[in-house]
């Protein structure tokens, strides 16, 4: 009798730690079933429509994983304080706790941008310098979104991070979110990738309702040659100039230019190789499943996830139109020289935007290459938007006190 | 409201016209760097000279036994044109045969030798 009652007892325990029955239990949330559909969504999206699937897989594998119930390998409530207890975290925590912590601290991103550096050629750039200004007027989407965020009622530091959306580029805005809005990390993360891969729906239809024919159709002067000399310039200079204007875009544009350095000066191939490989490969893994495992049912099932989501999209059309509207500036004051279709590849995504400028342009004039026009703009954006990023932290950051407390916490533990 | 109204409109326009502000100085400093532009190719090839140079100083010891295997080494039907890829693959034949790396020296020459034998030898080859 003692074996069948010890054998009923052992079922029982058992049953009552699967992971449905912690769902149905007091503790548990049924919508973490619902969670498990959306990440099974997005792994659809990212293998099928092939979405970003670099990123967007790892993401929505964090999500499916964080939101199995009982498995506690992520514990969303480590991080849900503004005064995190680190200690715990390295206690108690499970893989993608401390793997978050990558993310938490802002490591993650400028890391994604060594090797974004070291991949990207800014020779059409510094070639044609005036293709800069695009950059700069593709952020318009950006601030135009915080405005609108804080009218909807989003405090300002949520509305930096949703208004970043509209730069197009992932790892800024995960470096600004963890810093102004953690709790709306999965949501902006998963907005800014998702509207990335969806550029070639979005922009054409507005590239096309601001411009006309005549003005799609502008052949461009083919770009000079760029030397070796300023190509390895080039990334010293920027990093100079932009860390003394906003301090606070160092952390991004200062490893953007150091992978780029990395590419251009040739003396170091195996850094620049490991950069734009096996490290940006092993820091996608880990900042895309982190990131995926913020998305618990009780932080991204909100209204406000929806809000961001609409809001993202007005922020890249936005952005879109402000590059393109200000291309047409730009062919006004060249005398048609410059196509404005150009100016939507001011967004960063690299180089998805640029591509859209030359699909756009060919439709109109099948002989007409756009495509290193539009690196130009679609580089500087990159640029851009860290700038942009760097505004917005200066202005709202309080990670000074930030930093101090962790240097403090650490110490502590010792 | 009206306070984060004004607040939030004062960061967009300060916001926008600071990311001009630093791109169009980042503009003029592109421009500017067109002055590198024409000196730039000469100094490149400098500086392969220099690097041929040096390595060539550093593989004075190994000179020696290169070139006795490179006189080794027949090249009976090889299209001049493609002398990299010849040199390449006389390194790494030789750096195999010294067991060494083939940074260790550096191939200043090489020579199609007659071939010593008579024709036949040469067929069964």
């Amino acid at each position: 009798m003692d074996f069948l009652n010890f054998m009923t007892q052992g079922m029982v325990n058992f049953i009552d730690k699967t992971g449905l029955a912690i769902i149905f239990s007091k503790s548990g949330n049924p919508l973490n079933l619902a969670m498990i559909a959306i990440a099974c969504v997005l792994l659809y999206l990212a293998i099928v429509k092939q979405f970003e699937p670099l990123l967007l897989a790892p993401i929505a594998f964090g999500m499916l994983l964080a939101n199995l119930p009982g498995a506690g390998i992520f514990h969303a409530e480590f991080f849900t304080h503004t005064d995190i207890d680190y200690g715990l975290v390295l206690q108690k925590g499970g893989l993608l706790d401390i793997l978050y912590l990558g993310v938490k601290l802002g490591i993650y991103p400028p890391l994604i941008f060594l090797g974004i550096g070291a991949m990207t050629d800014f020779g059409p750039l510094i070639a044609n310098p005036k293709s800069i200004l695009l950059g700069a007027a593709a952020q318009l989407g950006v601030f135009i979104t915080f405005l609108g965020a804080t009218l909807l009622g989003f405090t300002v530091k949520e509305a930096c991070s949703i208004g970043i959306i509209g730069g197009a580029d992932g790892p800024t805005a995960i470096y600004v979110t963890r810093l102004l809005a953690p709790h709306l990390l999965p949501a902006i993360a998963i907005a800014a990738y998702s509207y990335m891969a969806l550029i070639p729906l979005i922009q054409p239809p507005i590239m096309k309702l601001l411009t006309t024919k005549k003005e799609r159709s502008v052949v461009m002067d083919q770009l000079r040659e760029v030397s070796k000399r300023e190509r390895i310039i080039f990334p010293i200079v920027v990093t100079i100039v932009v860390g003394l204007f906003v301090p606070d875009a160092v952390p991004l544009v200062g490893t953007l230019m150091l992978g780029n350095l990395f590419r251009e000066c040739g003396v170091v191939e195996r850094l620049s190789k490991t950069a734009q490989n096996e490290l940006m490969n092993i820091i996608t893994i880990f900042l895309g499943v982190t990131v995926g495992a913020t998305a618990t049912a009780g932080t991204f099932l909100t209204w406000s996830t929806i809000k961001i989501v609409v809001l993202g999209l007005v922020a890249f059309c936005i952005s879109t139109a402000g590059g393109v509207l200000f291309g047409k500036v730009m062919y006004k004051f060249s005398g048609g020289k410059v196509n404005p279709l150009i100016g939507s590849a001011g967004v960063s995504a690299v180089p998805m935007a640029a591509r859209v400028s030359q699909k756009v342009g060919q439709q109109e004039n099948p002989t007409n290459y756009l495509l290193m026009h539009a690196m130009g703009p679609n580089v500087a954006g990159v640029i851009g938007s860290a700038v942009a990023a760097g505004v917005f932290i200066a202005m709202y950051s309080d990670k000074t006190q930030q930093a101090a407390s962790i240097i403090q916490k650490i110490f502590n533990l010792g | 409201m009206n306070n984060t109204l004004i607040e939030a409109l004062s960061v967009t326009v300060l916001g926008m016209l600071v990311v001009f502000l630093v791109l169009i100085i980042l503009m003029y400093v592109l421009e500017a760097m067109k002055l590198f532009a024409p000196k730039a190719d000469k100094k490149n090839n400098e500086i392969i000279e220099n690097k041929d140079e040096e390595s060539k100083a550093s593989a004075g010891k190994e000179a020696v036994p290169e070139q006795e295997i490179t006189s080794q080494v027949s090249t009976d039907g090889i299209n001049e044109q493609n002398d990299s890829e010849l040199i390449a693959v006389l390194s790494a034949v030789i750096a195999a045969a010294l067991n060494t790396q083939s940074y260790n020296f550096v191939i200043k020459s090489y020579k199609r030798l007659p071939s010593r034998g008579s024709a036949w030898s040469r067929m069964v080859k």
